[in-house]
């Protein structure tokens, strides 16, 4: 009966999940790394196509079997992380890595299992391994010689260490880099780490600078790539379509108490 | 003799009330479409649905013919009334930058064929992305067709001109608007419906229409890269629509109440005569 009760209702359920990513957006304005959500609408139906075009025959009793009936309100089609690169902030720290370009740095959680990142500020931990500053260590493992001076990363992901008392830097290691067929698929972990899945595709590992990856800039951290502007509007419409979708429930609910009095 | 005047006199009664009723029907009908497009304002490519009913005049005739035939029937007013169709309103929406490269809209008309398990179908709904296999999706994630096949792309940041080709293999950091410099890798297919008015939603933002649509000229397409198109629902229009919708309910519950009202006197009045 009340279709356009639950068409309302599926409205203001589609612009909440808006907002709430949206307040997440803003939330994160100034996390180094961070990529913002984008929710994708799409219209639903319920009825098959065929019927649609039948109009009812005059024997059928069509009044009350709905055959109006369309749209089922709107769903969601997606929500997806978009990769665009965020501004690079020099920091001018020796442990700042950021990613110029598409890929990822891979980390091995501690159980076993590979996560991914966009870079950030680096530590080197107990044992002298390169790690996140969460402390996950990078793959492949990077050991730092405890009498390390100084470290340079070059843009190609070569490490370099300046030991104390000798002239020539060492070579430490090599950073690889990864990247994904379709990184809206990753799974965002929190702490700027990203899990694949189905969607995104399996990692394809390769050097920075080459075959489309891109290059390690020592020295800077991505900022958020959250536009202030853009999702300052956007909730603003997101706002407005939920008071829409509000009112439609409201106006329902008052045509079926108009429904109900008819019987005095 | 009796029989006969008694039948008239119920069948008169219960006409009013069925035309006050199948109003009401068609004003939650109404609602029912207000609500879905309220709902969608913020769907890429949505096209408002309008309910238009026919004219009274037509319903009219119809009846008038169909008593020639045989005698009025209550049932076939409300068959009448609720012949009311489901039309697109084929306007296009604003174009809304995104930035984005894989998010395309139509500055014309046509549409992108994808593909479903039920066959080909067709949508405006530009925000594509690219799927684990590096095939072109839209945001459900039916393959879009080009005009040999499906897309397959090496990364996400390809370059589409206005008339859909598809390129790639521009240098990685470089400016995505630089001019392409190797031939395209596809042509997204752009099809159009001869009768623009036999369109209708299939739901996920795609069409289907009558007949089979034809490929779009190409000096015809304009593709945006980098945009969306917006949904082209009014919320200003829909309000009113709801305003206007849900007053002219009132009077019709009103009217049944009335001659509810008319009826109970009626019969109490003809009672107190005996």
């Amino acid at each position: 009966m009340s279709d356009a009760l639950y068409i309302g209702a599926t409205g203001m359920q589609a612009q909440q999940l808006n907002v709430e990513t949206i307040a997440n957006n803003l939330a994160n304005v100034n996390t180094t790394g961070f990529k913002k959500g984008r929710v994708s609408f799409s219209d639903l139906m319920v009825r098959e196509a065929a019927r649609m075009t039948q109009p009812t025959s005059d024997s059928d009793m069509g009044v009350l079997t709905g055959s109006l009936r369309a749209g089922a309100g709107v769903g969601i089609a997606n929500l997806s992380k978009l990769f665009d690169m965020g501004d690079l902030k020099k920091t001018d720290s020796t442990f700042d890595v950021a990613i110029q370009g598409d890929g990822f740095l891979e980390v091995t959680m501690p159980d076993g299992s590979r996560a991914y990142t966009r870079g950030g500020t680096l530590k080197v931990n107990r044992d002298g391994q390169l790690t996140t500053q969460a402390g996950y260590p990078l793959k492949p493992g990077i050991a730092i010689p405890d009498n390390a001076q100084s470290l340079l990363i070059g843009s190609d992901g070569h490490v370099q260490v300046q030991i104390a008392g000798q002239a020539a830097r060492i070579e430490a290691g090599q950073l690889e880099l990864v990247r994904f067929a379709s990184p809206q698929g990753l799974l965002a972990q929190g702490d700027n780490l990203y899990r694949s899945s189905e969607a995104s595709g399996e990692a394809i590992t390769g050097k920075a600078g080459e075959d489309g990856m891109g290059t390690l800039a020592q020295g800077f951290l991505e900022g958020s790539n959250v536009k202030m502007v853009e999702e300052m509007v956007n909730l603003m419409l997101a706002q407005r379509a939920y008071e829409a979708s509000a009112k439609v429930v409201q106006a329902s609910d008052d045509m079926m108490g108009m429904v109900n009095a008819l019987r005095k | 003799m009796e029989w006969s005047v008694y039948e008239e006199e119920k069948s008169i009664m219960n006409e009013i009330l069925s035309l006050t009723l199948s109003s009401m029907q068609q004003d939650m009908h109404r609602l029912d479409s207000i609500g879905g497009n309220l709902a969608n304002a913020m769907t890429p490519g949505y096209k408002r649905e309008v309910v238009a009913a026919p004219a009274f005049s037509t319903v009219f005739d119809a009846l008038a013919n169909h008593a020639r035939t045989s005698s009025i029937h209550p049932s076939n007013i409300d068959a009448g009334a609720n012949q009311a169709t489901l039309q697109l309103d084929q306007r296009n929406g604003m174009l809304k930058s995104t930035g984005q490269s894989l998010d395309v809209a139509f500055a014309s008309g046509g549409y992108f064929e994808v593909t479903t398990e039920q066959g080909p179908a067709y949508t405006r709904q530009g925000n594509f992305r690219v799927d684990a296999r590096g095939r072109l999706v839209t945001a459900q994630g039916y393959p879009v067709m080009g005009k040999s096949g499906e897309i397959y792309l090496n990364n996400p940041t390809p370059v589409i001109d206005a008339a859909g080709n598809v390129f790639e293999g521009i240098p990685v950091g470089g400016r995505p608007n630089s001019e392409p410099n190797s031939p395209p890798i596809a042509q997204l297919k752009v099809m159009q419906f001869d009768n623009p008015k036999s369109v209708q939603r299939l739901g996920e933002g795609l069409v289907t229409g009558e007949g089979a649509p034809s490929q779009m000229n190409e000096a015809d397409i304009q593709i945006r890269q980098g945009f969306l198109e917006n949904s082209n629902v009014s919320s200003m229009h829909e309000m009113v629509q709801l305003m206007q919708t849900m007053r002219h309910f009132e009077s019709m519950q009103k009217v049944s109440l009335g001659y509810d009202d008319m009826i109970g006197s009626a019969i109490r009045k003809l009672g107190d005569m005996s």
